[in-house]
């Protein structure tokens, strides 16, 4: 039987704010363990929560670019459970009024297909603490805990692996680009949980869900999804039936694995957190927090395109990192030469990145530098080869372009279409056996005189010009 | 309905681990009975499965939010004084996950 795979994701995101969403305890990554923490934290009585602003703005920042409605009222519930991850004994979230709900956003399958994935709800919530656990017993960090998070449910809309990857790498990309988070799945700054059931293709009613939690990076979700599809397939194919569990996914065996059989759901007695009362949020404050959010992915990309004149690939090359557009945007402001300045940015740039394994915060060329390399090349001042030379200059001396090719003693390219012309004639009257040669289609002659040109000129005239000109001054030969 | 004394009171302020003189347990305990009082009458009114229940006695929104300014953290050592069993800096509990 043909079976119709059904995804629904749930996406953590932790906020990038200084300090906590309940507490002014400070929000720092790899701190000695138990460091961060003020009174609200270990829920020492007496202790009440305040809203942290910072993360109510980017909140919004994410709600609307996901298109959702955003409540003009914080309101704040208590989810209950007893557990040494939150002293409270609950957690502080939106259950009844989430700050966005009925949102979506599109991705595109790599067979260029668009498809919408509807958004159920964006609420913002508490980090729980981290947890260490060894054979007998467990540690506790508290520095986590309280750190602010969104998360944002989607409806289970996604039927397959690929497009539930799309799906976060748009998350992840508006998260990022929207300055709300660093979006590190591997430090689990993005975290995502699979809800995943099979139902017989075309069937309305839907199957036992499965749930993969703790995905830690973009391509797992893809193989988790892939893997989970199959297995829930043979066991149904079998003429088994699918249990209501929790599994994760083992990298290196490739599969899934079971953690535990759920029963019933569990209920967390959610109520209304009574310290914290309804917050009315200003359309003025709405509107500067959706105003002050950076430019996203999406409209970079569009701005590359239209006003740059860059082609699809490039730009989207571009904004796979938001640092490295950043760059890109920073550069463009010191040089018109936006698609020669992108292929420097996209090859050399990206290589030197990858070869030094740095990131591009510590790349050692200022974006300013490299607009002046970049118009160098563009004025034919220097050629390609010339451009790279000085490139690695740059970098190993901390020089600016023309320093570089001051010391490295490049002579500006000659561009001057009569005196190669001049040059290229004296050449054509020395070499007249070579223009016989290149008339009888012999392609070697034309290089052989391209190269006495340059013996001539000590390698100083531009060898594009002169491949052009040459071949007129043959038409006329 | 259960009855109040002064010895629940000190064993639900000691499963809170803090304790209090024993003047104001008796106040607290003064508390209670006006509490408990205010209870009895609210089960008296017969409509009183109609009512919604409220979190808040009276419309109290307000528009604060707290800057997003780090403070300064506790002292590891005085935030991890009510625990009982540490280690590296960390509370050590017996593990309670499979």
């Amino acid at each position: 039987m043909e079976f119709e795979p059904v995804i629904g994701l749930e996406i953590h995101v932790e906020l990038k704010t200084k300090s906590k969403m309940f507490s002014n305890a400070p929000v720092l990554f790899g701190k000695e363990p138990n460091t961060l923490v003020v009174p609200l934290d270990m829920a020492f009585p007496g202790t009440l929560p305040t809203v942290n602003k910072e993360a109510v703005i980017y909140a919004i920042r994410v709600c609307n670019a996901l298109h959702m409605s955003i409540d003009h009222e914080l309101h704040f519930d208590r989810k209950n459970y007893f557990y040494s991850d939150l002293p409270k004994g609950y957690q502080i979230t939106q259950d009844k009024r989430p700050i966005g709900s009925e949102g979506y956003l599109e991705i595109v399958k790599d067979n260029k297909e668009v498809k919408r994935i509807n958004i159920e709800r964006l609420h913002i919530e508490e980090d729980t603490c981290k947890q260490l656990h060894f054979n007998t017993f467990t540690l506790l960090d508290y520095n986590r805990a309280g750190t602010p998070l969104i998360e944002i449910v989607s409806k289970p809309e996604m039927r397959s692996g690929e497009e539930a990857m799309k799906y976060v790498e748009k998350i992840r990309s508006i998260v990022v680009f929207s300055g709300v988070s660093d979006g590190k799945m591997e430090e689990g700054s993005l975290r995502c949980d699979v809800n995943i059931s099979l139902k017989p293709l075309g069937s309305p009613v839907f199957g036992t869900k499965v749930e993969i939690k703790n995905i830690n990076s973009i391509s797992h979700i893809q193989k988790a999804i892939d893997f989970e599809i199959a297995r829930q397939s043979k066991i149904l194919n079998e003429g088994g039936s699918i249990r209501q569990e929790t599994r994760r996914y083992e990298d290196s065996k490739k599969e899934t694995i079971l953690m535990r059989v759920k029963t019933d759901a569990v209920d967390y007695k959610y109520f209304p957190e009574g310290n914290i009362t309804p917050i009315a949020l200003s359309d003025e404050f709405i509107n500067n927090a959706i105003k002050s959010c950076p430019e996203l992915a999406d409209s970079k990309k569009d701005r590359y395109m239209n006003n740059f004149g860059l082609n699809e690939y490039d730009a989207g090359q571009l904004i796979m990192d938001k640092d490295i557009s950043d760059y890109y945007d920073e550069a463009s402001k010191h040089t018109k030469a936006y698609k020669l300045l992108a292929n420097w940015v996209n090859v050399d740039v990206i290589s030197y990145l990858n070869k030094n394994n740095i990131s591009i915060q510590s790349f050692p060329l200022s974006a300013i530098r490299l607009a002046e390399l970049v118009d160098m090349v563009s004025s034919n001042d220097v050629n390609s080869n010339q451009a790279r030379e000085i490139f690695n200059k740059m970098i190993s001396d901390n020089l600016s372009a023309s320093e570089a090719k001051k010391a490295l003693g490049i002579v500006s390219q000659i561009s001057d279409d009569e005196f190669i012309k001049k040059v290229i004639n004296e050449v054509l009257d020395e070499f007249p056996n070579s223009i016989v040669d290149y008339k009888e289609g012999k392609g070697r002659a034309l290089g052989f005189m391209i190269g006495q040109v340059m013996k001539k000129t000590q390698g100083k005239v531009n060898p594009k010009l002169t491949n052009d000109l040459l071949l007129e001054e043959l038409k006329k030969r | 309905m259960k009855e109040y004394n002064i010895e629940i009171l000190k064993d639900a302020a000691h499963r809170l681990l803090f304790d209090m003189p024993t003047e104001q347990y008796e106040t607290l305990l003064k508390e209670f009975d006006v509490i408990i009082a205010q209870m009895k009458v609210l089960g008296e009114n017969p409509l009183i499965d109609q009512y919604e229940p409220m979190v808040f006695p009276f419309e109290c929104k307000t528009s604060y939010l707290r800057e997003d300014i780090p403070g300064e953290p506790l002292d590891r050592e005085e935030a991890l004084k009510n625990a009982h069993n540490k280690t590296g800096g960390q509370i050590k509990l017996p593990k309670v996950v499979i």
